[in-house]
């Protein structure tokens, strides 16, 4: 009787290698590098034609945005109603003070505002203006260029 | 004579198959990276933001190229990028016109860097009104700002 000769019982590494590849690949899809980007939303209505939002009846709280010097933070400052900071969180209470119903509150939460931009003043600055007006909780919120045309 | 048994080549289904998966899956990796739209840069990061996920709909990205000194080095629009000269803005408020001409519903998306100074930024916002005046918007021009979500 001839002796059979034992199987060898083995793990084929090429396939192995090709699976974890593709689950390599696979995670590296699913995966979101890129930074999470969102949005702050406003409308630009064309000044010729003026706008129910913008509208003379409704002069724009005005939140100025100022570059004191060539590498300094920026200054805000509601020109009447409050005192200039370099704060953006004492920017957004100022604001938030003023909006609402009663009391020291002067505008209402659908007041149109205007955030007013130094050229020379650094974007992160215009943004996080607009942020805190947005968060002061005031919905009509716009950017423009200080003194601009 | 034994006559020696003839071997018949057949290629292997499986490493095709395999072959076919991978370019797939490159070409899928390929698409995601390559995007026209979006120049890469720092976006200003509010914190905390009350921003909000960008909208499914007709947007026309601009990008203000950032230059030295937080200057803006371009405009980029579609793959494009437009001089900050006067030709420049000229030629990015023809395409912004085009835009809202094709879908009057179009958003204007500006992507500045956070380091960027105002003045390269400012006059997008004036070009965005400009090209919905010369597409004849009955609306006013929807503008999104775009930001960084802090993680």
């Amino acid at each position: 009787m001839r002796r059979r000769t034992p199987v060898q019982m083995g793990l084929n590494i090429a396939s192995m290698i090709d699976v974890v590849f593709l689950l390599l690949i696979y995670f590296m899809v699913a995966t979101d590098f890129s930074p999470a980007e969102e949005t702050f939303r406003m409308d630009l209505p064309d000044r010729r034609i003026g706008s129910e939002a913008f509208s003379l009846k409704d002069t724009p709280l005005r939140v100025e945005v100022l570059a004191p010097g060539s590498r300094a933070k920026p200054l805000y400052n509601i020109p009447g109603y409050g005192v200039p900071t370099g704060s953006v969180v004492s920017l957004q209470q100022q604001l938030a003070n003023l909006r609402g119903e009663g009391g020291a509150a002067k505008f209402t939460p659908d007041h149109p505002v205007e955030i007013l931009v130094s050229p020379s003043a650094g974007w992160a600055g215009a943004v996080e203006a607009f942020n805190a007006a947005i968060t002061a909780g005031y919905s009509n919120v716009r950017i423009d260029e200080r003194g601009g045309s | 004579m034994r006559t020696s048994r003839q071997h018949i080549s057949v290629p292997g289904i499986t490493p095709l198959v395999d072959v076919v998966f991978l370019l797939i899956v490159f070409f899928v990796l390929v698409s995601r990276v390559v995007d026209l739209d979006r120049v890469p840069m720092d976006l200003p990061m509010p914190d905390p933001a009350l921003s909000a996920p960008p909208m499914e709909r007709s947007t026309a990205v601009v990008n203000v190229v950032p230059g030295d000194d937080g200057e803006a080095a371009g405009y980029r629009l579609d793959g494009t990028t437009h001089a900050t000269d006067q030709d420049g803005r000229n030629a990015l408020r023809h395409a912004l016109a085009a835009h809202l001409l094709a879908d009057p519903t179009t958003a204007v998306v500006i992507r500045a860097d956070r380091r960027a100074r105002s003045g390269g930024v400012l006059p997008v916002l004036h070009l965005a009104r400009r090209a919905a005046a010369e597409a004849g918007l009955a609306v006013p021009v929807r503008v999104e700002l775009a930001v960084e979500r802090p993680r």
